[in-house]
């Protein structure tokens, strides 16, 4: 892009002018790096299972990614990291025990229909990641719902007495939104629930496994400037309040599920996001309201997933309602 | 170009004559067509959840409207009594709709004399294909009705698996069965 | 004679309702989870297409100018009432997957749009061209977008009861092909492939923007 002078003193290049030394790449170096604390302890406490989980998305995002430049002949993309980064979210966002096929359908999905279609990295509408798990929700729910729950994949008593809802392998907040319709209240002790979601929880997906582990990620993503504040703090803030406002634990409902995968790292996704940051702020509440709305009267137990799609859609939208004005024009009507 | 108001309302009263002229030629010679294959739609439906039986009666009105009132949880919409070829008493069919996700889904369940769920089957439903559709393409959701005890009531249905992933769809099945029930505490051995 | 010809393939490639004029699209993505349903679907819209074109078309001088939506709309949903009845008389089976999109032809934009637009203006045998190139072109994309949905979605095209094509059985078809959100990825994809491979050839003849 730039080019010496006659006489090479000066350079003359094209704005902006001030240049960090990131990359694309280094920027996707950090984001699996904050991520691999909670990927790492996830395997360790679940094992093959999560190892196959993993490889299978992984290897099906990058390779779909080869394919796809290999064919359209385009050049190849996959030094960006950012088919890396699809691959482990999709991972963390599947159960373990999800068929090795599945993993590796949801990686195509994303990387294909979910980036690819509309022009690779920074031209896709929505998280690639999440477009392969919406897919991935959809098309198989009924899989999913009757995965294998021996081993390690052992099913919390939470309920206390052994009813039908606990030993068929459901979450905390399936069963939490089973109690809910059923008596309205909760059959278990919320509270007593932090320690496992926070540090040990083997119920869910992968990505579930530490909450801590996801935080401490996020904060070292903040801290470095890489992602914003605002849309976790907005996106959790407005859950735990919605969650309070409904008669429920805040803290429990922000803890458990796909909450904090979801606001540091998958919200929070550069290209799908809103670009200002009154924006961001109102991109992160829509995301935790959806969130929550979707948690407590959906038909599905998770509305992750569903809530910062919706919002990706919103992204565009919101940096126009939001876009900065240019001082020292008269606006012309029109 | 305007016309006069007399040929407007003209040219617009002959199309309609004409129309329903000849809606009413289709209409008579398709109507008995269709009601003979409704007929039979709900008869299959009748045998099918009520094979001991061999002839259906409608029961009388105010069966109906007792019936009616007792179920809550969904709308009874006819109720017929089987007969046995010997000509014994064999229980009592039950078509019901209930509130699903995507509309209406209607059922018909028969009852042997007990009140134990015989069968049942869904006439029609606008469930999610794939999804809600499953209440009635996993087998094992239907088929839990029919062990239920007889003379079940409210909580017994609401104690039964739903399908996850069709939450909604599944509520709407066990709103049918357990207005069934309901109608069935009400009439009894009237 | 040419010109009759021109007017019939226009409908199916060049003006193809679905994947050109993009008109319709509502119950062509609720119906397609079937392929049987859309093969009925695509007969009552050619029915009633050329019908209505060519009932309207004879009587086009006849209509006032300001009551001609009035008498379109009547003379449309007629002819949609009798596929209506004879369906549910005949193949309850199908009309009961179709249900209320059979109704609602009457208000599909392709019928309305085609009498407004070219039955009102043109002769009766163009109209009848125009109907019938319209509707097959409807019909041709509505049954192929259907196969492809029923196969990948559930596993096996169905006709009348007989399996036409089926996937081994250990394909697990995916839910979501079936559903909306699947219906609008697959319904873009399509339009990307008829561009690619259909409507080029009008591109380079220097007649399709």
């Amino acid at each position: 892009m730039s080019e010496a002078s006659p006489e090479g003193r000066f350079v003359v290049a094209a704005p902006p002018h001030i240049r960090a030394r990131g990359s694309c790449t280094s920027i996707m170096l950090w984001v699996v790096g904050a991520l691999a604390p909670a990927a790492v302890w996830s395997l360790v406490s679940m094992g093959t299972p999560a190892a196959i989980t993993y490889a299978s998305c992984i290897g099906g995002a990058l390779g779909a990614e080869a394919v796809w430049n290999a064919v359209a002949r385009r050049t190849q993309t996959l030094a960006d990291g950012s088919a890396l980064v699809t691959g482990l979210l999709l991972a963390m966002s599947m159960p373990p025990r999800a068929p090795w096929w599945m993993s590796i359908a949801g990686a195509v999905v994303a990387i294909w229909l979910g980036k690819m279609v509309f022009g690779g990295l920074g031209w896709n509408l929505f998280n690639p990641a999440l477009v392969g798990r919406a897919f991935v929700v959809l098309s198989w729910s009924g899989i999913l719902s009757k995965l294998p729950t021996k081993g390690w994949y052992q099913t919390i008593d939470v309920a206390g007495n052994g009813s039908l809802d606990a030993i068929s392998g459901a979450t905390r907040l399936a069963i939490a939104a089973a109690d809910r319709a059923a008596k309205g209240g909760y059959g278990f002790d919320l509270a007593a629930q932090y320690q496992p979601l926070l540090f040990r929880n083997l119920q869910g997906s992968l990505g579930e496994v530490s909450a801590a582990l996801l935080i401490a990620g996020g904060l070292v993503l903040i801290a470095r400037g890489i992602i914003d504040w605002r849309i976790p703090v907005g996106y959790v803030g407005t859950m735990a309040a919605l969650a309070a406002a409904f008669g429920s634990d805040p803290l429990f409902h922000v803890l458990a599920g796909g909450v904090m995968l979801g606001a540091f790292f998958m919200a929070t996704d550069y290209v799908s996001s809103p670009m200002t940051r009154h924006g961001r702020l109102v991109y992160g509440i829509g995301c935790g309201a959806f969130n929550a709305i979707g948690r407590f009267f959906g038909a599905m137990p998770e509305a992750t997933t569903f809530a910062i799609l919706f919002m990706n859609g919103m992204a565009p939208l919101l940096d126009r309602i939001f876009a900065p004005r240019t001082f020292g024009w008269v606006r012309r009507d029109g | 170009m305007a016309s006069s108001p007399l040929r407007l309302v003209a040219s617009v009263v002959t199309t309609c004559v004409v129309a329903a002229g000849g809606l009413a030629v289709t209409y008579s010679v398709t109507a008995p067509r269709i009601a003979a294959q409704e007929r039979a739609a709900e008869q299959r439906a009748m045998a099918k959840v009520l094979p001991d039986a061999a002839r259906f009666e409608p029961v009388a009105p105010v069966l109906l409207d007792a019936a009616k009132k007792a179920a809550a949880a969904g709308q009874i919409e006819g109720l017929w009594r089987g007969y046995a070829a010997s000509g014994d008493d064999a229980g009592w069919c039950i078509r019901v709709s209930a509130r699903g996700y995507g509309g209406p889904v209607r059922m018909v369940i028969g009852l042997d004399r007990n009140g134990k769920v015989q069968g049942l089957t869904i006439l029609s439903m606008n469930e999610t294909p794939g999804l809600g559709t499953r209440v009635e393409s996993e087998q094992w959701f239907l088929k839990q009705f029919t062990e239920l005890p007889a003379g079940f009531g409210d909580r017994d249905v609401r104690a039964l698996d739903a399908i996850s992933g069709a939450t909604r769809s599944s509520r709407a099945v066990k709103n049918c069965v357990a207005a069934a029930g309901a109608a069935f505490l009400a009439i009894r051995g009237r | 004679m040419k010109h009759l010809m021109q007017v019939f393939v226009r409908g199916i490639t060049r003006e193809n309702p679905l994947m050109i004029l993009m008109i319709g699209l509502c119950a062509t993505l609720a119906v397609s989870t079937q392929f049987q349903g859309a093969v009925f679907m695509g007969i009552a819209v050619i029915f009633v297409l050329t019908m209505s074109n060519a009932i309207i078309s004879v009587f086009r001088r006849f209509i006032p100018d300001e009551v001609r939506i009035p008498m379109f709309i009547v003379v449309i949903a007629s002819f949609v009432t009798i596929v209506d009845l004879v369906m549910k008389a005949f193949v309850p089976s199908v009309y009961a997957f179709l249900g209320i999109w059979i109704p609602l032809i009457v208000v599909n934009c392709i019928i309305l749009g085609r009498a407004e637009a070219f039955a009102y203006h043109n002769g009766v045998l163009a109209s009848i061209a125009d109907g019938l190139g319209m509707g097959i072109g409807y019909t041709a994309v509505i049954v192929l977008f259907a196969f492809v949905r029923e196969l990948f979605g559930s596993g096996a095209v169905k006709f009348l009861g007989a399996t036409l094509v089926g996937l081994p059985s250990w394909y697990p078809a995916p839910a979501v092909v079936l559903l909306f959100p699947g219906a609008f990825v697959l319904f873009g994809l399509f339009l990307a492939l008829w561009r690619a491979l259909v409507s080029r050839v009008g591109e380079e003849r220097g007649v399709c923007r």
